[in-house]
C-alpha cells in the first residue's frame, strides 16, 4: 500500500532518518560493552557490523521493493490475512519495547547526571508529550526533525571530539587484531545492538517518494553513523586506558567533562540536554512505527494507539533496575532474530512464492 | 477543543506542583562550593580532610574558608564539615585536590575514586602531592583573600602549559593508574616560608607514593613523557661552561625490541631549543660553538634520563610507561613476567638536541 | 449570506423605501432642486461623506437644465456614475460617499454620482519598517492608493487585483493581489476562497484578515508578514507571493511565508552581500540570544552551577550574593518589568514615551540592582535579549520572540538546562507543523537550493536565479543572465 504523494518525503532525506534511527542513548555506552571482550580491537567489530547492516538494508530493500508496501503487506502476502497481522503484531512490539529501552536508558542518564531526585514518570511524561507532538504532526514532522537534530546538535557534538583527541594516546590501539575471532564476535554482536534501528524502515518504506532513489541515501547514512560509532569507539578507546573503561559507564560523557570553554567550564550537562532533542526523535519514529503498525493491524485511529502506546511506555519506566537489564537482554535478542534470522529467510520465501506464481502463469 | 484545553491545565498545575517540589535546587547563592579539597593522615589510621570554598559578598573581593575534620572517608569528612557551614557543601566546583604526601604513601585510590565516582566533579581537576601537610598549605594567611584553591590551580597549570611540569589531572591520573604497565604521577608541592612552590614530581607505584624526582631533572622527565612543550633548563657543562636552553619543540619515540625474549628500549629523543643564555667560563667574549655545545648538552641528557630511569627502575615504578610500550609491540605481554624484568631491563636513551635560534646575538 | 438566527441582517435593506431608513440619520440630506414639487430633481446624499465642493461646482449647475437622467449621466463630469434601479446598490454606494439623483420623490431608478470626500493623510515615510537607504515610502490607510504605489513598481498586465467586500457591517473593500503566471493557482484560489468566508462583523486593518486566513490561529508565530513597505510588496509578488491589502489599513499581508523570512530586511539588499549577509545571520543569531539568554541564566544559577568557570564565579555569585530571591523569580520580575517599560513606551503619547524609555530603562534598572532586588549581571542579560528581540525587521515576529521566553523561563525553573532545550525541541516540533497557507513555514526543511541563494544568505544578484521553489512559483526563473559584466576588466584578464 502506497502512502498518499502529499505525505511523502523525498528520497535524500532517508539519510537522515536512517542515521537518526540509529543513533541514540547506545552511542554514549556502548564503548564500554564492545570493549568487554574484544578489548580495543573492538572497532573492528564496529566496522564489521556497519558491514552487516548495510547488507540488512539491501535485503530490506530487496523485500519490500517486492510488495512496494510496508512489512505488513509482506506478511499477508505470503501468510494470509489472519496470520500475517499476527507475525506483524510482534515486529509492532518489538519497535515499542526498543522505544521503552532508549527511554529508561535516557531517564537513567537525567537521573545520574542532572538530578539524582527527579521521578521517572516526569521524564517519561514530558518526553512522550513532546514525542505525542511530534508524532501526531505525520511522518514528515519527524523527518523534519531527523533532519534538523542532524544538524543541531548532532554536528556540534561531532566537532566536540576534537577536545579528547588533543590528549589522545592512539598508542593504546596497539597492537592490532590481539584478539580471539570469537571476542570479536562478541563485539560484532553488542555492537549489533547499538547500531541497530534500521529495521524502521519496514513501516516508512511506502513514505519514500522515490523508493528506488532512496537506496543509495539509506546505504550512505549507514555509513555515516557506522564512521560515527566506529570515530566515537575510537577516540574513547585513546581516551582511556582498558582497564579505566571498564569502569565507567558512559565513556562519551564521561569524555565530555573535558570541554572547557572560557564561559563554559564543563559540557556533559549541555550535552544531556542537547541529547534530549536526539533521544526525542528517535522515539518518536520508532512509536509512530509502532503506532501506524497497530493502526493497519487492529483497525483503529493512529491517535488511540500512539496513545495507548505512551501510556503504557510511563507504566514500564516506572520499573527501574532489574527491568531495565531485562528488557535490553530481550531486545537484543529479539533483534538479532527478527532482523537478521527471520527477514532474510522471509525474502527468500517471497522470492520462491513470486517465482512460482510466474511459473504457475 | 475544552476537554484538550483542560487536560494542559491540569498537566501544568502538575509540573507546577511536582516539577518545583521534587527537584532540589542548587541556587549559586546558597551553597558552599568547596573548590579546593586536601587530605592528610591523622592519629589513629583516621584522615584529616580539608575543604577550601570561598564566600562571596557584593562589591567585596571573596574570601577563602577552610574547613578541617578528622573521620574515616572523604564524604564522611564532608557531611562533618556541613554541619559547620552556613549553605550545603557541594563539589561540583572541586578545582585542586591534595593529598599530604605521608597519606600517599598509603595510597590514595579511596578519595580518587570519589572525585571519578561523583558526576558533578569534573576531569580536569588538578592533583598535586603537598611535602608536608595539605591542610597548613591551605591555610596560609597569605592567601586569606586570594582563594588558595584557584591559585593553586593556575600554577599547576601554569607550570603545565610553560614549564617543566608535565601535564597532569585527574583524567591523566586515572588513565595511568588503570593503565597495564604503566604508573602515574604527580606534581609535588611544598609549602616554603610564605609561598607555595613546586618542588618535584612525585612517582607512584599504583596509587601509593614511592618516590620523587627533583626538579632538574623534571626537564628531562617531561620531555620524555610529554609532547611540545616549552621549558628551560641549565646546563653546566665542561669546563662549566654555562648554558641555558629553551625547547621549543621535542619529539620522543620509544622503540622496543625483543632479545632472546626479553624487550630492549632504546628512546629516541629530538629536541629543538634555543640558546637563552650562554656564559662561557672564558671571561673574553666568544662566539657560540652550536656543534661543540649540542654534543655536549646530548651527553649531559642522556646520563640524566639514565639516572632518572635506574631509580624507577630501582623503585620499580613505571612512570614512563615502558610496560605498556612493551605491550604494544608484543603480543604475548604478561603483567608478572614483566615486573620481573623491568629492574634489569636494558633502556638506551639516543638525545638529539638542536639548537636552532641563539637569540639576537651570535 | 448566511445569518445566524435571530440577527437581522444590516447594510443593505431588500425593502423599496431606502429613503426612509437613510432619513433617520441627521447628517443625511433629501432635497429638491427645483421650486415646483413635480419638477425634478431630488437629491440624497450623507452631507458627512460628499464633497461639497464637487457637489456645487460639477454637479448642481447640470441639475438645472432638467434634462432626462440617461442624458445627466453622459454630461456630468464625474467619473463613477451609476444608473440603478436596485435599493441595495443604492443603499451601498450612498453609505460610499455617492450622491443618488431621482426624477420624482418615489422614483424606482435613480443616477448614483460618487463623490466622496476621501480625507487621507499624504503618502508618507514608512515608519515602523524604516530604513536608512532604500525606499523610504510607505503604505497609507486608503486602498487605491496602496495598490498605485504597488502598480508603480510593477507596470505589468500580470499584476492581477481581485478585490472583495469583507464585513458584515465594515463592509470593508478588500483587494488580494498576485501576479498571474508565476503565483501559484491554487494558493490565490484557498485566499480569495477564505476570504470570501470570513463572517465578522467589522474589518479594521489587514491583519484582521491574516488572522483570520492562517492555517493555524493557535500559533504565536504570524504565518504572513504584515509590511508597510512598497518594495517589500513588490518584491513578494514576483516571487510568486500572494497581496492582501484592506481599505483602511497601512499594512500589506503578504502569504505564504517562512520562518527565515522574518530575518529579512528589504535595506539587505541595498548592501554588499557579504555584509547583508552578516546582518542576516546577526539577526537570526539574536532570535537565540534574546529567547535563550534569560533561561540559560535561570537554569544555571538554579540547577547547575558546575558549569560556571571559576573566573566567573566572583561575578556571577557575588552579583547574587545579596538577592533574596530564586533566579527564577529575579528574572521574572525583571523580564516583566522590561516588558512593562516597552508597552508603556509604545502607549504613552510620543514625546512622554521618549523619556519613559530613558527613565525605565536606567533608573529603574539602577535603582532595582542598588536596592539589591537583582543582580547587576542579569540586568545586562536581559537588557541585551530585549535588544536582541527588536532585531527582526517584522515587527509581529519579534513581539513572538518577546512573548516565547516567558514559557522558557518556567520551563528552565522546572527543570533545568534540560527545560531550556525541551522548550527547544517542542518549539521546533511546532515550527514543523507549521504550514503558511499549506507550504512548509520551517524553511530550513526540506533542503531547497533556493533557499541558500535568498533566504539564510544572500548572494550576489547574479547568483539569485531562481524563485523560492517553496511557493511552487509556476515561473522558475528570477535572472536568465550569465552575470558577466561588460567593461574594461584588468591587464590580468585582456
Amino acid at each position: 500500500m502506497q502512502a498518499n504523494i502529499r505525505h511523502q518525503v523525498s528520497p535524500y532525506l532517508v539519510f537522515f532518518i536512517i542515521y537518526n534511527s540509529q543513533v541514540g542513548v547506545g552511542i554514549l555506552s556502548f564503548q564500554r560493552t564492545i570493549a568487554a571482550k574484544a578489548g580495543y580491537d573492538a572497532w573492528i567489530g564496529v566496522l564489521v557490523a556497519g558491514c552487516l547492516v548495510q547488507a540488512f538494508i539491501w535485503v530490506m530493500y530487496k523485500l519490500l521493493g517486492k510488495t512496494n508496501g510496508d512489512i505488513i503487506d509482506v506478511h499477508t502476502t505470503i501468510f494470509g490475512n489472519g496470520l500475517g497481522k499476527f507475525l506483524s503484531f510482534f515486529i509492532m512490539i518489538y519497535y515499542w519495547l526498543a522505544s521503552i529501552s532508549v527511554l529508561i536508558g535516557f531517564i537513567e542518564i537525567i537521573q545520574v547526571w542532572m538530578f539524582p531526585t527527579m521521578p521517572s514518570w516526569i521524564l517519561s511524561t514530558i518526553i512522550l508529550l513532546s514525542v505525542y507532538y511530534c508524532v501526531s504532526g505525520g511522518f514528515r514532522v519527524i523527518v523534519g526533525m531527523s533532519f534538523l537534530s542532524f544538524i543541531f546538535p548532532q554536528i556540534l557534538l561531532i566537532v566536540l571530539f576534537i577536545f579528547p583527541l588533543k590528549i589522545a594516546h592512539f598508542s593504546n590501539l596497539l597492537p592490532i587484531m590481539s584478539h580471539s575471532f570469537m571476542d570479536l564476535a562478541d563485539s560484532i554482536k553488542s555492537s549489533m545492538y547499538s547500531i541497530a534501528g534500521t529495521e524502521a524502515l519496514l513501516m516508512y518504506y511506502p513514505f519514500i517518494r522515490d523508493p528506488k532513489a532512496s537506496k543509495k541515501f539509506a546505504h550512505l547514512g549507514v555509513l555515516f553513523t557506522t564512521i560515527l560509532y566506529t570515530i566515537s569507539a575510537i577516540v574513547s578507546f585513546t581516551f582511556y586506558s582498558e582497564n579505566q573503561l571498564k569502569t565507567t559507564l558512559w565513556p562519551e560523557l564521561s569524555l565530555t567533562k573535558t570541554v572547557t570553554l572560557s564561559f563554559l567550564e564543563r559540557f556533559e550537562y549541555l550535552y544531556i540536554s542537547m541529547y534530549l532533542i536526539i533521544i526525542s526523535v528517535l522515539i518518536a519514529l520508532f512509536l509512530w512505527c509502532s503506532s501506524r503498525g497497530l493502526k493497519r493491524i487492529f483497525n483503529r485511529k493512529q491517535k488511540y494507539t500512539l496513545l495507548l502506546l505512551c501510556l503504557l511506555s510511563i507504566i514500564l519506566c516506572q520499573f527501574n533496575g532489574s527491568f531495565k537489564d531485562m528488557l535490553n537482554k530481550y531486545i537484543i535478542q529479539m533483534n538479532l532474530w527478527i532482523f537478521y534470522g527471520y527477514i532474510p529467510i522471509l525474502l527468500l520465501v517471497l522470492t520462491f512464492l513470486k517465482r512460482g506464481k510466474q511459473n504457475d502463469e | 477543543m475544552m476537554n484538550r484545553s483542560a487536560f494542559c491545565l491540569i498537566l501544568i498545575l502538575l509540573l507546577l506542583l511536582s516539577g518545583c517540589s521534587f527537584l532540589p535546587t542548587n541556587i549559586v547563592n546558597e551553597i558552599d562550593m568547596a573548590q579546593g579539597v586536601g587530605y592528610d593522615l591523622a592519629e589513629k589510621k583516621n584522615i584529616k580532610g580539608t575543604i577550601v570554598f570561598p564566600i562571596f559578598k557584593k562589591d567585596k573581593t571573596s574570601t577563602t574558608e577552610v574547613r578541617t575534620a578528622i573521620g574515616k572517608s572523604s564524604k564522611e569528612i564532608r557531611s562533618i564539615l556541613n554541619n559547620e557551614t552556613r549553605y550545603t557543601l557541594v563539589s561540583g566546583q572541586v578545582r585542586v585536590a591534595l593529598y599530604g604526601k605521608k597519606m600517599a604513601k598509603k595510597g590514595i585510590n579511596d578519595f580518587v575514586d570519589t572525585l571519578h565516582r561523583d558526576p558533578a566533579i569534573g576531569s580536569l581537576v588538578q592533583m598535586a602531592i603537598v611535602d608536608g601537610d595539605s591542610n597548613e598549605l591551605f591555610k596560609m594567611k597569605k592567601y586569606k583573600n586570594e582563594n588558595v584553591s584557584i591559585h593553586i590551580q593556575e600554577l599547576l597549570e601554569q607550570n603545565m602549559k610553560m614549564g617543566l611540569l608535565p601535564q597532569t589531572n585527574l583524567q591523566s591520573f586515572l588513565f595511568q593508574f588503570f593503565q597495564i604497565g604503566q604508573d602515574p604521577y604527580l606534581p609535588l608541592i611544598k609549602k616554603e616560608k610564605d609561598n607555595i612552590r613546586i618542588t618535584g614530581m612525585a612517582i607512584f607505584k599504583d596509587d601509593q607514593y614511592v618516590t620523587s624526582i627533583s626538579m632538574e631533572d623534571l626537564f628531562i622527565f617531561k620531555a620524555l613523557v610529554d609532547i611540545n612543550r616549552t621549558g628551560l633548563r641549565q646546563f653546566i657543562l665542561e669546563k662549566h661552561d654555562n648554558v641555558v636552553l629553551d625547547t621549543l619543540g621535542s619529539k620522543v619515540k620509544y622503540k622496543v625490541k625483543i632479545v632472546q625474549g626479553r624487550p630492549e628500549f632504546t628512546i629516541n629523543l629530538k629536541m629543538k631549543t634555543r640558546l637563552h643564555e650562554f656564559a662561557p667560563s672564558e671571561k673574553q667574549r666568544q662566539s657560540f660553538d652550536k656543534k661543540k655545545y649540542q654534543k655536549q648538552v646530548e651527553q649531559e641528557l642522556e646520563k640524566s634520563a639514565i639516572n632518572i630511569i635506574n631509580q624507577f627502575k630501582k623503585h620499580q615504578v613505571d612512570p614512563l610507561g615502558l610496560g605498556a610500550k612493551y605491550k604494544e609491540h608484543y603480543r604475548g605481554f604478561n603483567e608478572k613476567q614483566w615486573n620481573m624484568y623491568y629492574p634489569n631491563v636494558k633502556v638506551v636513551v639516543n638525545a638529539d638536541i638542536e639548537i636552532l635560534q641563539t637569540g639576537t646575538v651570535d | 449570506m448566511k445569518l445566524k438566527n435571530g440577527d437581522k441582517e444590516y447594510g443593505a435593506g431588500s425593502n423599496q423605501n431606502w429613503l426612509e431608513r437613510l432619513s433617520k440619520s441627521n447628517d443625511f440630506v433629501h432635497e429638491h432642486t427645483s421650486l415646483r414639487d413635480d419638477e425634478p430633481f431630488w437629491i440624497s446624499y450623507y452631507r458627512t461623506l460628499v464633497s461639497s465642493d464637487i457637489l456645487h461646482k460639477d454637479v448642481l449647475p447640470y441639475l438645472q437644465e432638467k434634462l432626462p437622467l440617461e442624458e445627466l449621466k453622459s454630461r456630468i463630469p464625474v467619473q463613477e456614475i451609476i444608473f440603478t434601479r436596485d435599493a441595495d446598490e443604492i443603499i451601498q454606494n450612498i453609505l460610499n460617499g455617492s450622491l443618488a439623483i431621482q426624477k420624482h420623490q418615489y422614483d424606482d431608478e435613480c443616477l448614483l454620482i460618487n463623490i466622496a470626500n476621501s480625507k487621507f493623510r499624504d503618502v508618507g515615510m514608512a515608519t515602523m519598517e524604516s530604513s536608512t537607504l532604500g525606499p523610504q515610502v510607505g503604505f497609507i490607510e486608503e486602498l487605491d492608493t496602496n495598490i498605485n504605489l504597488v502598480r508603480k513598481r510593477l507596470p505589468v498586465p500580470e499584476l492581477l487585483v481581485k478585490e472583495m467586500k469583507v464585513g458584515e457591517l465594515s463592509k470593508t473593500r478588500v483587494a488580494v493581489l498576485y501576479m498571474d503566471g508565476i503565483a501559484d493557482p491554487e494558493n490565490v484560489n484557498t485566499v480569495i476562497q477564505r476570504i470570501k468566508d470570513i463572517q465578522y462583523d467589522h474589518i479594521q486593518d489587514s491583519s484582521y484578515i491574516a488572522s483570520m486566513i492562517e492555517d493555524n490561529s493557535n500559533s504565536l508565530f504570524p504565518q504572513s508578514i504584515s509590511t508597510e513597505r512598497a518594495d517589500r510588496v513588490a518584491a513578494g509578488l514576483t516571487e510568486g507571493k500572494i497581496i492582501i491589502a484592506s481599505d483602511g489599513s497601512p499594512n500589506l499581508v503578504i502569504l505564504p511565508v517562512t520562518l527565515m523570512e522574518s530575518f529579512i530586511a528589504m535595506e539587505d539588499y541595498s548592501y554588499s552581500w557579504i555584509i547583508s549577509n552578516f546582518f542576516r545571520l546577526l539577526r537570526f543569531a539574536a532570535m537565540f540570544i534574546s529567547t535563550m539568554i534569560t533561561p540559560m541564566y535561570v537554569a544555571i544559577m538554579t540547577y547547575h552551577y558546575e558549569l560556571i568557570p571559576a573566573r566567573l564565579l566572583e561575578t556571577l555569585v557575588g552579583s547574587r550574593a545579596a538577592v533574596p530571591f530564586a533566579p527564577f523569580l529575579e528574572a521574572l520580575f525583571l523580564e516583566l518589568m522590561i516588558e512593562m517599560v516597552k508597552e508603556a513606551g509604545i502607549r504613552l503619547p510620543l514625546k512622554i514615551g521618549q523619556s519613559l524609555g530613558v527613565v525605565g530603562g536606567i533608573v529603574i534598572g539602577q535603582a532595582v540592582v542598588e536596592a539589591g532586588l537583582t543582580s547587576n549581571v542579569l540586568l545586562i542579560l536581559v537588557g541585551l535579549g530585549s535588544l536582541a528581540s527588536y532585531t527582526s525587521p517584522v515587527y509581529k515576529f519579534s513581539n513572538t520572540i518577546r512573548f516565547i521566553k516567558f514559557p522558557v523561563i518556567f520551563l528552565a525553573q522546572w527543570f533545568g538546562l534540560l527545560g531550556v532545550f525541551l522548550a527547544f525541541l517542542i518549539t521546533q516540533i511546532h515550527l514543523l507543523r507549521l504550514t503558511s497557507l499549506g507550504r512548509p513555514y520551517l524553511s530550513q526543511y526540506p533542503i531547497r537550493n533556493t533557499s541558500f541563494q535568498d533566504l539564510w544568505v544572500r548572494l550576489p544578484f547574479s547568483m539569485q536565479k531562481e524563485n523560492p521553489k517553496t511557493l511552487r512559483p509556476q515561473k522558475k526563473w528570477k535572472s536568465t543572465g550569465t552575470g558577466k559584466k561588460t567593461g574594461p576588466a584588468n591587464d590580468f584578464y585582456e
